[in-house]
């Protein structure tokens, strides 16, 4: 197992931890404020966390396998050759893109320092600065940006394929 | 000059192949380096206050849920109980598609998750019997959108939080609607029967015991499950004890309970592999809402919708005429569009003429959701159908006929359900008094 795959599976965890972190407060909450009649706030702060955190680190594993929606129009009309050139340009359209949300993800980030959470956490005597939430966006653009590093090398390689005598249509 | 750069930029890279978040992300970015009022924390901010809406948490859960119910064997007891309703009636197997999607449709909130389920019982089934694989897999697929209609439906959240209009409202109205789809489906497959002469099935064929010994009391005992997470999602909303997002987590805890201790299913791997499967979906679809926001949000900064209303302005366009039209416009951009990201970008630019023309916005709801979502049955983006046609081994080509006549009949009840909006309004009036 090499590191990205190692990587792969540890955030498959996480997200699932998430996952289910999500489901779990939400029940929670429903049965403290309704049951016993005793509201949870802080839980929107763990849910907010979970929901970002997942969305964010699930995009980067949804582009290594090419889940994200697209709409392939041309490619019944190229050749197999043309195909392979597409999808290199189009892997790195996307990584320019991921750039972009890496400068936006940065900003975010810094911007989360000067920031608190407007829900108040009763145990804290002060309230908690958003670097916790906006972080993921930093994070989750950097896991994106080293999928998409491996599929711009991926497709790379097949163009080399093919004009290393391999055949087109 | 930066609004069409943006827009040509946007249709170039879809058009390409670009994944559509991307494409998004890069047709946004234009006003960035372009124009001096438009910074990178504003799409930092703008992306990252969807995260924090509460409404659209419902998303993941609801996808969840229905990732959750393909381990529990619904889709065979919602099959046992659509036949013992529908008995001998001329065409059964095509009703029973039918019935048993607008049952789906009622705790699964996932079109593709019907067709996956469903689709592979059903589909065969039909083809032994007589059916034409493309009949089989267009019914399939059109049966399909009933869940984007039927609560809980992902695309209602997302048109909800999109136009701030009552979820609770979007959910309950769009019950009849579904019932009518679904109507007008049995009834069009009822004369495809008659037609292709063709009968009765016998029972073996999707079950294990013939119609005549099927039991309306093993059906109501085998559908309490299915039903009851129905009733506790709309029955909790509409008593108001929690919101469509907190029925989404009830429903999650209760069928992973349910799952757990009455249904025996303890496999741990599978749920893991379930929880995989259901993160990459939330993560696909979130990350575009939160992506078309900021890009919605730069439409409105250049006042996109302003030649549109002044155009509905100056010709005298009646509610009616425009949802019809409205309706046409979403019916084409849901052939080439993945529904949500459509709705993101096309509803706040529609909504001001909307608001103008007073048209009642559980009405725009509903009827914007089903016609974006008809249009994911036509190629070239329509998933369902594409993994309907895969499942009875034919091609969207040769299914196109039946596609046809499918979403024409569904655009009659459409057109039905905006000159008589009592259809929608119904349920809302009578429980939300709204």
């Amino acid at each position: 197992m090499n590191v990205i795959d190692r990587f792969e599976s540890t955030l498959y965890f996480v997200l699932c931890i998430f996952q289910f972190m999500l489901s779990f407060t939400i029940f929670v909450a429903v049965i403290a404020r309704y049951v016993f009649g005793f509201p949870l706030p802080e839980v929107n702060i763990v849910q907010n966390f979970s929901l970002v955190w997942l969305i964010m680190l699930g995009s980067g594993i949804a582009l290594k396998e090419k889940e994200h929606l697209d709409i392939d129009i041309l490619g019944s009309y190229l050749s197999e050759r043309a195909n392979a050139i597409r999808a290199f340009l189009i892997d790195v359209v996307v990584l320019l893109a991921i750039i972009l949300l890496l400068a936006v993800g940065y900003k975010s980030f810094l911007a989360g320092f000067s920031r608190t959470e407007l829900t108040p956490i009763r145990f804290l005597d002060h309230r908690i600065t958003l670097v916790y939430f906006n972080s993921a966006f930093l994070f989750g653009a950097i896991t994106m940006f080293i999928y998409q590093v491996i599929n711009v090398r991926k497709t790379f390689k097949k163009i080399k394929e093919f004009q290393t005598g391999g055949s087109s249509k | 000059m930066i609004l069409a750069g943006i827009l040509t930029i946007f249709l170039g890279l879809l058009v390409f192949g670009v994944p559509v978040v991307f494409s998004l992300v890069l047709a946004s970015g234009i006003p960035l380096l372009f124009d001096s009022h438009v910074h990178l924390n504003q799409m930092a901010s703008i992306i990252l206050q969807q995260f924090r809406s509460f409404t659209l948490l419902a998303i993941p859960l609801f996808i969840f849920c229905g990732k959750l119910l393909q381990l529990s064997d619904v889709a065979d007891d919602l099959i046992y109980m659509s036949r013992a309703f529908i008995g001998k009636l001329r065409g059964d197997l095509a009703h029973i598609n039918v019935m048993t999607s607008i049952f789906f449709a009622g705790i699964s909130g996932s079109s593709v998750a019907d067709v996956a389920s469903l689709g592979s019982i059903i589909i065969p089934a039909m083809k032994k019997k007589g059916y034409s694989p493309e009949f089989s897999a267009t019914l399939t697929s059109a049966s399909a959108t009933i869940g984007s209609i039927i609560p809980p439906s992902i695309l209602m959240i997302v048109y909800g939080s999109i136009a701030q209009t009552s979820i609770a409202a979007l959910f309950i109205g769009g019950i009849i609607p579904g019932v009518v789809i679904g109507l007008s489906q049995m009834v069009y497959s009822y004369f495809y029967a008659v037609k292709n002469n063709i009968g009765q099935s016998s029972g073996e064929m999707i079950g294990d015991a013939p119609v005549e010994e099927l039991s309306i009391w093993v059906a109501l005992k085998k559908g309490f499950f299915p039903m009851s997470i129905f009733l506790v999602i709309i029955g909790g909303i509409l008593t108001g004890v929690f919101t469509p997002t907190e029925a989404a987590g009830i429903a999650v805890m209760y069928i992973l309970l349910v799952n757990i201790f009455i249904k025996k299913k303890r496999n741990l791997k599978q749920y893991y592999e379930i929880t995989k499967k259901s993160v990459i979906e939330s993560a696909t679809i979130f990350i575009l809402i939160a992506v078309a926001s900021f890009f919605s949000w730069i439409l409105t900064y250049y006042k996109v919708m302003i030649p549109i209303i002044n155009a509905v302005k100056g010709s005298d366009l009646s509610a009616p005429a425009f949802l019809i039209i409205v309706t046409l416009i979403y019916l084409l951009i849901g052939t080439f569009m993945e529904p949500a990201s459509a709705m993101l970008i096309f509803v706040p630019l529609l909504m001001p003429v909307m608001n103008m023309l007073h048209i009642n916005p559980t009405v725009a709801g509903i009827i914007t959701v089903m016609a974006i979502r008809v249009g994911t049955v036509t190629p070239p983006y329509g998933l369902s159908t594409l993994m309907a046609a895969k499942i009875a081994q034919t091609s969207v080509v040769k299914m196109m006929r039946h596609i046809c006549l499918f979403v024409g009949v569904y655009v009659l009840m459409l057109i039905l359900m905006i000159y008589v909006q009592d259809i929608i309004l119904i349920l809302p009036n009578i429980f939300l008094g709204a």
